[in-house]
């Protein structure tokens, strides 16, 4: 019996494991493939690893196309959306978690209805606006777009990690002779660094990866990696080790930040309806 | 008087956000409806006229509109339905203790980390593409005829990809919602001797009904304006089998010029996103009371 | 220094009044506690003090300078809250000196000043630790002494003990009323726990449904409460309360009759009526035991008891039904079913009229100063 039950477990075990060897294998095999050479990465059978690995094709991508150019430009946009919109978020976050008021829900919520827009719902006006405003193909510009996109996400996670501070605690700075500003930045945020912290993960992940303003504000000039890869689909996309050696240097650092940030993944995305 | 002071500083943080998302919100918003009224064409200028409803009555009676948006609810629906009934599943298999439980995990959850442009690209080439893609390969050692993906299954295909990316994201949430079904509760259902399918039944779908609640509706939202995958493997194609409602106002507006049209197609795209929204903002604004 | 003076002061949290009109002089080097059922108005009264709060009306005076519109930061009060509001990110060094630093004391004076204050609080060991890795009554002393090294106008306490255990609270209790005595600054101090009260305070402030129902001193509050409301919240356990009815009245005062008993109480009973209906109260502590003592008595069955070891609580059933809480000797042979009598002394007695207002005292207790 107690055996019996062992091998279950054992067993159970295993097919979690297959589950996410399978979940992750388009991954490993794009890894795989980015250090073949062109000809064995369409070549049959396909072999599992490579049989004479090359860095061949991140040569090529480096040297062939802009792509510190396109990867500084992603950097750009996810940082600058992000700390701009914590620029605004903060004291919004504050001031709905230390000084509630009868507006403060429904002003939240609100908040939440516009992340709630559907973006091709704008899409012809901002486009518009943006071409006349020279705004197109902008670093500025598509920065400013995420950042209002990502906005209700950094004001409601920030808000959440806020209202786990007692609020005796900014009190007590209050009565200790701490100003308005004083008080945010030698107790609020010194406090809340974790929370801050995870919240700019988050944001840079979503801004990251955000595939539709950046495809469709940006050509050349602004482009970041989402659109740079985009660029593979012809007629590049016929080869695939460069296709998979670029879209493994896009992935990999957002990939890994993205490991650390599971938890508060959860919470940003879910609007804290599941804990 | 003293009182306001503390609720004027409040107000006073909070507008900045506030007028930014109200700006973005509205004066797009406005100008889609107003440009919906009107026949626009960015290529003739001075085509420029008020045409009343007209654009929704051709949008509405576009037989593309209608396979454009049917499209769009077999994406919307079938996802929906792999990503919360594998998402339980895979939950649950990695709620268990084995060895190497935290690897595995991370393993599973990667592809929600991958941009969408670089998903399509993989899946389109290195998996599913009909002479070398790795799919093919296996149905060719099982002797199997390989099939030919985005040409005779545009939208299956896009779905896959899709759904290889949100169901991750399912899984995620469902898991955390599982950790904290607490232990006394699966105690005492193990005392009262439940069975596994009756345990299943009874205590962890209820369970996890609320967050099962959540995945759906933010992944609609999500799922209802799928862009990126499309635009790099089919464009729509072949014809327009492949084209969802996204998409289709994509082209009306940036490849057709027509603005007029485009919008009234962004109208209803809020129209239906709002429906969603409305009962997920009911959600978490109860959510938000309960604490 | 330190002198706080309220003048009409209400607040309102939209419809509901919170404080209703409180007039209060607090003098210099005062104790002055706020005491009161949860809901009472205390901790906003303190609020308003601090400038947590914005009073809705009335005056709020430190020092005979109006503050009512300045805001905490510069009000040069020291407050310790409940939850002690240390800061979890700062070393206790860094707590105690952040006042200091906010106030651009000179370094020097703030390394100065907060090793004095670890030193009268025994806490130069700790300087270095996170509040987090102290213990309960270390974090309130800490939070006591960022409130000293600043040198404030006055102290403001808010419920400070109630998150320590029995025996600490005890000892903290101690120690802040050997600080007060050391420092001698004006301190205001809020409490659910009457003993705190009585223990610490110069000054009582009782207030019920934000109304400042007495302000005296604890033994005035003790022997002269002047409603049934404050008699029945000061004293533990609380005053025995039972119907009774006016009998004749003369220059000595009134009687009551509790049932078949006459009691002479010496109050003054002018402007009520023989057969008037009335409340006597009695503290158990006032009750007689022993034997034959010549008062009057009152007599009752054994309903429970309680040994504390040096005294015993006994629970006496009368014959209407009433229950009589008697404290007696730690030694006393009781079980439960006895009939017992006890005395009753008019002298102890306070009688409250219909509307809950003490009858006056004929005579002041003598420790009883206002």
């Amino acid at each position: 019996m107690v055996n019996q039950a062992r091998w279950q477990r054992v067993g159970w075990g295993v097919a979690a494991w297959l589950v996410a060897l399978l979940m992750f294998f388009p991954i490993y095999w794009m890894i795989m493939t980015s250090f073949k050479t062109e000809a064995a990465a369409v070549s049959t059978p396909p072999s599992i690893v490579p049989m004479e690995p090359t860095l061949q094709n991140y040569e090529t991508v480096f040297e062939q196309s802009d792509y510190f150019r396109f990867a500084w430009n992603s950097v750009v946009i996810s940082l600058g959306s992000t700390m701009l919109g914590l620029l605004v978020a903060v004291p919004a976050a504050w001031a709905m978690a230390f000084i509630p008021s009868k507006r403060t829900k429904p002003t939240l919520l609100w908040m939440l209805s516009t992340k709630m827009l559907p973006p091709v719902g704008v899409l012809v006006p901002i486009y518009l606006l943006f071409r006349d405003w020279g705004l197109l193909d902008t670093l500025f510009g598509l920065t400013v777009v995420l950042m209002l996109m990502n906005l209700p996400i950094i004001v409601w996670m920030l808000y959440t990690y806020f209202r786990e501070i007692p609020k005796d605690i900014l009190e007590s700075a209050r009565m200790e002779g701490a100003g308005l500003w004083q008080e945010v930045v030698y107790i609020l945020l010194p406090i809340s660094l974790g929370g801050i912290a995870s919240t700019v993960l988050l944001n840079v992940i979503l801004a990251w990866n955000e595939s539709f303003w950046s495809l469709n504000l940006t050509s050349s000039d602004a482009a970041p990696l989402t659109a740079f890869i985009a660029s593979y689909t012809s007629p590049e996309g016929l080869f695939w080790a460069k296709l998979s050696a670029a879209s493994t240097l896009a992935i990999a650092p957002i990939l890994i930040l993205g490991w650390f940030s599971q938890k508060q993944l959860v919470r940003g995305m879910t609007f804290g309806a599941v804990k | 008087m003293a009182i306001s002071r503390e609720r004027l500083v409040g107000v006073g943080a909070t507008s900045p956000s506030v007028v930014m998302l109200l700006l973005w919100m509205v004066v797009p918003l406005g100008m889609t409806i107003w440009f919906s009224l009107h026949r626009y064409l960015l290529l003739q200028p001075g085509s420029y006229t008020l045409v009343g409803l007209e654009n929704y009555a051709y949008f509405l009676q576009d037989p593309a509109f209608l396979n454009a948006l049917w499209n769009t609810l077999v994406l919307v629906g079938s996802v929906l339905i792999i990503t919360v009934v594998f998402g339980v599943a895979i939950a649950l298999l990695l709620n268990q203790p084995f060895w190497g439980q935290g690897i595995a995990r991370i393993l599973a959850i990667s592809p929600f980390f991958i941009m969408p442009t670089a998903s399509g690209l993989i899946w389109k080439n290195l998996l599913m593409d009909p002479n070398s893609g790795f799919i093919s390969w296996a149905m060719k050692s099982l002797s199997l005829e390989p099939i030919v993906w985005f040409s005779n299954w545009p939208l299956l295909s896009i779905i896959l990809i899709v759904a290889w990316r949100w169901l991750p994201f399912a899984t995620l949430i469902l898991l955390t919602a599982l950790q904290s079904l607490d232990e006394e509760q699966r105690e005492a259902a193990q005392m009262d001797g439940a069975r596994p399918i009756p345990y299943f039944l009874y205590i962890i779908l209820p369970h996890l009904a609320r967050a099962i609640t959540v995945v759906v509706l933010i992944e609609m939202i999500f799922l209802l304006v799928v862009f990126a995958e499309i635009f790099v493997t089919t464009s729509g194609g072949p014809g327009s089998e492949s084209t969802n409602l996204a998409f289709m106002i994509y082209k009306q507006a940036l490849l057709q010029f027509d603005v007029g049209g485009a919008s009234a197609g962004g109208v209803i795209a809020v129209v239906l996103a709002n429906i969603i929204a409305i009962f997920l903002v009911r959600l978490i604004g109860k959510n938000l009371d309960e604490e | 220094m330190g002198s706080i003076t309220l003048n009409g002061v209400s607040k309102a949290f939209g419809e509901t009044n919170v404080i209703r009109d409180v007039n209060l002089t607090i003098e210099e080097r005062d104790f002055v506690v706020f005491v009161g059922p949860s809901g009472s108005g205390k901790s906003t009264l303190l609020r308003l003090v601090a400038g947590l709060e914005d009073v809705t009306s009335g005056r709020i005076e430190i020092d005979g300078r109006d503050v009512t519109a300045t805001p905490p930061a510069r009000r040069n009060l020291a407050m310790v809250f409940q939850s002690y509001a240390l800061y979890p990110h700062m070393s206790v060094r860094n707590n105690m000196a952040f006042g200091l630093k906010m106030a651009k004391e000179d370094k020097a004076v703030i390394e100065q000043k907060v090793n004095e204050a670890a030193r009268i609080l025994e806490l130069t060991d700790y300087l270095d630790r996170r509040p987090a890795a102290l213990s309960g009554g270390q974090r309130q002393r800490v939070a006591i002494g960022r409130a000293i090294v600043r040198d404030p106008t006055a102290f403001l306490f808010d419920e400070p003990l109630s998150n320590l255990d029995a025996a600490l609270r005890v000892q903290m209790r101690l120690e802040i009323a050997r600080l007060h005595q050391a420092l001698g600054a004006t301190t205001v101090y809020v409490t659910h726990d009457q003993i705190e009260a009585m223990t610490l305070a110069n000054r009582i402030v009782v207030l019920r449904d934000g109304v400042a129902e007495q302000v005296g001193s604890p033994l005035a509050l003790y022997h002269h409460p002047v409603n049934r409301f404050v008699a029945g919240f000061i004293g533990s356990p609380t005053m025995n309360f039972l119907p009774a009815t006016l009998g004749a009245a003369d220059d000595n005062g009134v009687s009551a009759w509790v049932g078949d008993t006459e009691v002479p109480v010496a109050v003054d009973a002018s402007g009520h009526e023989e057969g008037e209906a009335v409340t006597l109260g009695i503290r158990p502590e006032h009750l007689l035991t022993s034997g034959d003592s010549g008062l009057p008595t009152l007599s009752g069955e054994v309903q429970v008891f309680e040994r504390l070891g040096g005294i015993t609580y006994i629970y006496l059933r009368l014959s209407d039904g009433e229950v009589l809480t008697v404290e007696a000797p730690g030694d006393i042979a009781v079980k439960v079913g006895d009939r017992r009598s006890v005395g009753i002394d008019g002298i102890n007695c306070h009688l409250f009229a219909p509307d809950g207002q003490t009858l006056p005292a004929l005579r002041r207790h003598p420790l009883a100063t206002e």
